[in-house]
């Protein structure tokens, strides 16, 4: 197919930029219902407890109070949760975690509400708990849900890794271990309601996956599928926990029953307390080379705390499984994650699924075997990239675009410049600097399963092309880079492309934006529907013109002749033609990465279709009396196979290194702690280094316009990397993040 | 999270808020940047049923010389202290705790009086203006008083204002030729941070080398109020200034301070860095003392 030039490759103003900066666009919180009813959750305060009774009487008598459920009035299926169905709308029976909701308040006002949910009676016998996922493994640990604690075990085998350390030349073991992380996407979560004149519930979310929450709302609700309609409103951020339902279903429950508009907006506490959180991991690594660098075994036992519910535990522990060696060769491996339940808050999808934990500890075990080897960093990842024909842990051979080596390469210079200015300045006796290197892999897409996206194109007799996608744009900007797909398709300007998005009443499945998967997935079933429709113009300008079907292209809105341009016929007069002749004029595309499961046993398979890499270059300076660090640069290179749109791609790198930042040396929720900004910190404006992004296109055969994908990606390497430069300045290594002033005071002090 | 309900005053003087307050037998708060107190009553930790706003009080909101000193009204914003040309040139200690409260977004709102009264242990004002010797006027209806803002903070949220009192304006007297002031510091991040250890730091020389003739030295975040340190004090009265004296006051200091562990920073860190903190912020008004001698010859 052709290329337009223009639509692909360009960074055209985003899709809704204006409306953003005028205000014009509308999130959950901004519609104007009539009379909306408030709702406000009753949540659990305490972490392991048995409900024995909820007395509602006092509270379903106050002033404004419309209604007060409970899980007796959930009509379907009271148990949600996208992989494991494991998580009530509401608590029958026994509480897991602090937040869990046992009642749902509906009031005229959102005082009333708050008032009437503070009045709701609960009488909990508490149980003992359990915090710590070793603790929750034990015989006689406290059972959170009645299968066990253990939620999930994957195990990725590849040769024989026990005896291969025996003839390794150095080895290095460690264990490392990350915090639960708050995602702190700007619009706290938010969702309204009303039911149509046909009776259909329809609700306006802030969501990264309104098809799911279709199906889930239906499920809750036991109605049928057409009854129930879903909304993407304008959607600030996600980052992961707007995967999972959380306020849909009470919407959904308070609509079925009052049939009133409603609406549902958390306060930014709320979110903290009820939403999920990023995994806290315990990894300890063994990881062996030879003499001449090349690894050469790896052993990895990884402990997931997924805490109350699964959410997307088994994801996260899967995709931990798989990474856990980096971007890297290596023969022989023995990988096992467990996921374990605790009566922490609920952990579940953030940005990277477990591979931002994994890559701290694999880039950590990189350089601390290049240390023992006497070679430098970027020497040894040089010499262990991936590349094509590479085989990877779970069996997988690569057959293209493998870029890391090219990232690697992208940034030597600066690399190079960096040591060598770091080791030139000898400022002040109270700071030191260092550099360091961080990479990464990133399976694009869910792990071993299907997961397919669908679109839809339609051309109206006027020759206009309307693009259906069920895709749902929480700002990574996938509208815009969609409508370029299917304007380079049609050989159209992306602007002319009319999009309807995220509606599950108008448009079609899909899937999550998550996994980094929309620009490939969603991507190709745009180009697949695109492509139909061309075919069908290009079919009837073949009957008009007499020419050969390959000597015709699309540009501009007309099938040209490509012999003699000025030999051109309108979209408009083909698009007539066809329905005249019955042919339809809106088209389905699909597509699924072709992946294969993982073996149970062996976790070998092919679990994605294809790999986006990167790697970063951190730059920093500490102050080794405080502990204060400051990250001056940081160079970072993406494969992202095609940048559709580099804006985008130069946004996702900005804010996952702002993101990366974070995860090294502040961000931390402390469960029954943390319930605010107040104390959480992410970094400020004042506290982002200098960014260089670097694309690379490692073009991928499968992917749209060779496109891949670059959202979590854009994280994943930073934090590696800076705690690698602060090794380099130190001399001394945090295993633990984040590497808090404390943290970074004590190495600074243990220093030799 | 919504506000409680409550009665509004607006009053336009100083006597009329006053007046107000002493006519109002409810409780009552006073609203001035409202950067603490309205979320405190988001959070249903302060519920009163009145607010009386100084928004509209023009005589509160003015910075003006009185003879050898200066008088801040309480209602300077923190962003607009900064603005103050004697606070840029005689007070550089303060000026540098106005820089570092909050983000731009707070000091456009939050007051001089507002982070005096809230008596918050973390607070960036008072322990420079302590250092600097500032006292408070406090005005009620039928009276007014002044006292030393040392002598003011009682206790985390607790201070000795009494029933119908307004914190009216703050008195700094201009420092001696030889003299500087100095403040420094610590959180997780570079802005928007709650100190995890704050120093102040003030001294006067006997002439452009020294000795030092009066030393004031306030650790903030590290008890209930910001605690002066006698010690230090002590140990830098009569000595000339440089980094040795600096360094045994520094330790001196964090014998004196009370640090607690939380889930921010352990009691051992903060002791540690009250030491280097102090040794920053006296090598700060040190430097700041050499810049007012030249910046006078100019």
């Amino acid at each position: 197919m052709t290329e337009k030039v223009g639509a692909i490759g360009s960074s055209i103003p985003r899709r809704g930029a204006l409306d953003r900066l005028t205000g014009a666009s509308m999130f959950s919180a901004d519609f104007r219902l009539e009379n909306p009813l408030a709702l406000r959750a009753v949540r659990s305060p305490h972490s392991h407890a048995r409900v024995l009774r909820i007395d509602t009487e006092e509270a379903s008598r106050m002033p404004g109070v419309a209604r007060i459920f409970t899980a007796r009035d959930i009509p379907g299926k009271n148990l949600t949760g996208i992989i494991n169905k494991d998580r009530p709308l509401l608590v029958e029976d026994k509480v897991r975690f602090v937040g869990d909701p046992v009642a749902l308040v509906a009031a005229e006002t959102e005082e009333a509400a708050e008032r009437a949910a503070g009045a709701v009676n609960v009488l909990y016998e508490v149980l003992p708990a359990v915090y710590d996922p070793a603790d929750a493994l034990a015989n006689e640990a406290p059972l959170i849900h009645e299968k066990g604690n253990l939620l999930f075990r994957r195990r990725v085998v590849r040769g024989d890794a026990a005896s291969a350390f025996s003839s390794c030349a150095v080895v290095v073991e460690e264990t490392y271990r990350t915090s639960f992380l708050e995602h702190c996407y700007l619009e706290p979560d938010a969702g309204a309601g009303w039911v149509d004149a046909d009776g259909t519930l329809v609700i306006i979310a802030s969501t990264q996956n309104p098809h799911y929450d279709h199906s889930e709302v239906a499920a809750l609700l036991g109605v049928e599928d057409g009854r129930i309609r879903i909304i993407q409103a304008a959607t600030g951020g996600g980052f992961g926990s707007k995967l999972d339902l959380n306020m849909q279903g009470f919407i959904g429950l308070a609509l079925y029953h009052l049939q009133r508009p409603v609406r549902c907006v958390y306060s930014r506490e709320e979110t903290f307390i009820a939403t999920s959180k990023r995994h806290a991991l315990i990894m300890e690594m063994k990881t062996g080379a030879g003499k001449d660098g090349r690894l050469h075994a790896m052993k990895c036992r990884i402990l997931c705390d997924t805490g109350a519910y699964g959410s997307y535990g088994i994801a996260v522990a899967s995709r931990a499984a798989v990474h856990a060696g980096g971007p890297y060769e290596i023969e022989h491996v023995d990988t096992e994650v467990l996921c374990v339940y605790t009566n922490n808050p609920v952990a579940g999808a953030m940005r990277g699924f477990g591979t931002p934990q994994v890559a701290f500890a694999h880039e950590s075990q990189m350089d601390l075997l290049a240390e023992k080897l006497g070679m430098d960093p970027f020497e040894i990842r040089r010499r262990n990239a991936l590349r094509v024909g590479s085989v990877t842990a779970t069996g997988q051979k690569l057959e293209a675009s493998v870029g890391i080596g090219e990232c690697l390469d992208a940034i030597k210079e600066s690399y190079e410049k960096a040591r060598s200015a770091r080791s030139d300045r000898g400022d002040s006796p109270f700071t030191c600097r260092g550099v360091g290197i961080g990479a990464m892999w990133y399976g694009i897409g869910n792990t071993g399963m299907q997961n397919p996206s669908t679109a839809q194109v339609e051309i109206d007799l006027d020759g206009a092309v309307t693009l259906y996608t069920g895709c749902a744009d929480i700002g990574q900007g996938s509208t815009t880079v969609l409508a370029q797909i299917a304007a380079g398709t049609l050989g159209l300007a992306p602007d002319e492309i009319r999009m309807i998005v995220a509606d599950t009443k108008l448009t079609t499945n899909a899937g999550a934006t998550s996994a980094s998967r929309q620009t490939y997935i969603s991507g190709n079933a745009v180009r697949d529907a695109a492509a139909k429709l061309v075919d069908v113009l290009l079919t009837e300008a073949v009957d008009l013109m007499k020419v050969p079907k390959n000597s015709l292209a699309v540009e501009g809105g007309f099938v040209v002749y490509k012999g003699d341009t000025d030999r051109r016929i309108a979209f408009s007069k083909l698009a007539a033609r066809a329905r005249r002749k019955g042919i339809p004029l809106r088209w389905q595309g699909y597509f699924d990465p072709v992946t294969s499961p993982l073996n149970p046993d062996t976790g070998h398979g092919e679990p994605y279709a294809t790999y986006a890499y990167a790697c970063h270059l951190a730059e920093v300076t500490v102050d080794i009396t405080t502990g204060e660090v400051t990250v001056d640069r940081v160079v970072a290179a993406h494969d992202v196979g095609r940048a559709i749109h580099p804006e985008g791609v130069v946004g996702q790198i900005c804010g996952g290194v702002a993101m990366g930042v974070g995860f090294a040396l502040m961000e931390e929720f402390k469960p029954g702690v943390t319930a605010s900004f107040k104390d959480y910190h992410i970094p400020t404006a004042n506290d982002m280094p200098e960014v260089v992004p670097l694309i690379v296109e490692s073009s991928e055969p499968t992917g749209p316009f060779g496109a891949k994908g670059v959202g979590e990606p854009a994280l994943i390497p930073t934090a590696p990397a800076v705690l690698n430069a602060l090794s380099d300045a130190l001399g001394k290594r945090i295993y633990h993040l984040p590497a808090n002033l404390e943290r970074v005071l004590e190495a600074a002090n243990k220093r030799g | 999270m919504l506000l409680p309900k409550f009665e509004f005053h607006e009053p336009e003087t100083l006597k009329e808020a006053a007046a107000i307050l002493s006519g109002i037998g409810e409780p009552t708060s006073i609203l001035a940047g409202g950067t603490d107190l309205l979320v405190n009553m988001k959070k249903g930790k302060a519920s009163p049923r009145h607010l009386v706003s100084l928004g509209r009080v023009r005589e509160l909101k003015k910075t003006a010389r009185d003879g050898e000193s200066l008088r801040i009204g309480a209602c300077v914003t923190v962003a607009e202290l900064r603005e103050e040309r004697e606070i840029k040139d005689d007070f550089d200690g303060l000026f540098r705790g106005a820089g570092l409260l909050g983000s731009p977004l707070i000091r456009n709102l939050a007051t001089v009086g507002g982070n005096i009264v809230t008596a918050r242990p973390a607070a960036d004002l008072p322990p420079p203006l302590i250092a600097y010797g500032a006292t408070i006027e406090l005005v009620k209806d039928n009276g007014e008083r002044i006292l030393s803002l040392e002598d003011f903070i009682k206790g985390p949220g607790e201070t000795s204002i009494e029933p119908g009192e307004i914190l009216s304006g703050i008195i700094l007297r201009e420092p001696p030729l030889y003299s500087g002031g100095g403040y420094v510091k610590l959180g997780m991040r570079k802005a928007l941070e709650i100190s995890l250890v704050n120093v102040a730091t003030f001294f006067a020389l006997d002439g452009p080398s020294g000795p030092i003739q009066k030393a004031r030295v306030v650790l903030g975040s590290v008890g209930p109020t910001p605690i002066r340190s006698l010690r230090a004090e002590e140990i830098l009265t009569g000595e000339r200034p440089d980094e040795a004296l600096f360094e045994k006051a520094g330790e001196a200091a964090a014998n004196d301070a009370k640090p607690i562990d939380d889930f921010r920073a352990s009691a051992e860190y903060r002791s540690e860095m009250v030491k280097l903190l102090t040794r920053k912020a006296l090598k700060q008004a040190y430097e700041e003392a050499k810049l007012r001698e030249w910046r006078r010859w100019k």
